[in-house]
């Protein structure tokens, strides 16, 4: 069946699921999701990345801005519980 | 007060995982809901494993959120529940969340409160506290919850109780 497939161009791989309880009747159904479905996730997958780099890309330049701060109050002759107290 | 406590549904997600759960045709006949959830996503990061809720298949209006990521206190806003879920976490960890609907058949805007943690290791424990809303005047009929670019993982399970006030 799987040479089949193949050769068939066929799509054997798993697709995502939902799964949706009727309350009223208590039935679980497992359903595939469509195209459009699946397309939809990519696409905010790929956002739901960009975003999560740039969040990091932003806590990284703050906690290097704070350090250059800190390298430079000792530098002038600040103690570290000095500079720890501008801080707070 | 409400003061008893039906189970109307649950789901425990197979082998195959699940990308939303949907309770649907939920009855009408109680006060409040409430949602418990232990949860865990195939998402790489805190955003693809952020929990997305909806009712009536339609995004919330407005949430607000305290978090703490491993000691350090922030707050943000947005509609979901934000790092609701463990992704790069501990193997076979899950989170930990209850949502909470009170009067979800009123015509009045629906508000919603929630709490959750993530069972993770002591560097990277989230501990979550939100508070939600949707400008909604339908009793809520459906309940779907995903994570935002994920998918729950086997083992994740959800229980929908009713709750009454007589």
């Amino acid at each position: 069946m799987a040479i089949l497939n193949k050769l068939l161009g066929r799509n054997t791989m798993t697709r995502p699921t939902r799964i949706e309880i009727d309350c009223s009747t208590g039935v679980e159904s497992i359903i595939e999701l469509t195209d459009a479905e699946i397309a939809q996730m990519e696409v905010d997958a790929a956002a739901a990345a960009t975003r999560q780099a740039e969040e990091a890309a932003a806590a990284q330049a703050a906690a290097d801005a704070k350090a250059s701060a800190q390298a430079k109050l000792t530098a002038l002759g600040l103690t570290a519980e000095e500079i720890s107290a501008l801080t707070k | 007060m409400a003061n008893t406590m039906t189970l109307i549904s649950s789901v425990t997600v197979g082998s195959g995982g699940a990308s939303t759960i949907s309770f649907t045709s939920i009855p009408s006949t109680y006060t409040d809901l409430c949602l418990k959830l232990s949860a865990r996503a195939t998402g790489g990061g805190d955003e693809a494993a952020a929990l997305v809720i909806q009712l009536n298949s339609s995004n919330l209006t407005s949430g607000i959120h305290l978090q703490d990521f491993a000691g350090t206190a922030t707050s943000t806003t947005g509609v979901n529940i934000a790092y609701a879920i463990p992704q790069t976490a501990v193997a076979n960890s899950f989170s930990n969340m209850e949502i909470y609907l009170p009067n979800y058949t009123s015509t009045n805007t629906k508000s919603l409160s929630s709490d959750q943690v993530q069972e993770n290791d002591s560097a990277t424990i989230v501990m979550n506290l939100s508070a939600l809303y949707q400008t909604s005047s339908t009793a809520i009929s459906t309940i779907t919850l995903s994570p935002s670019t994920s998918t729950f993982v086997q083992y994740s399970n959800a229980y929908l109780y009713g709750i009454k006030n007589s």
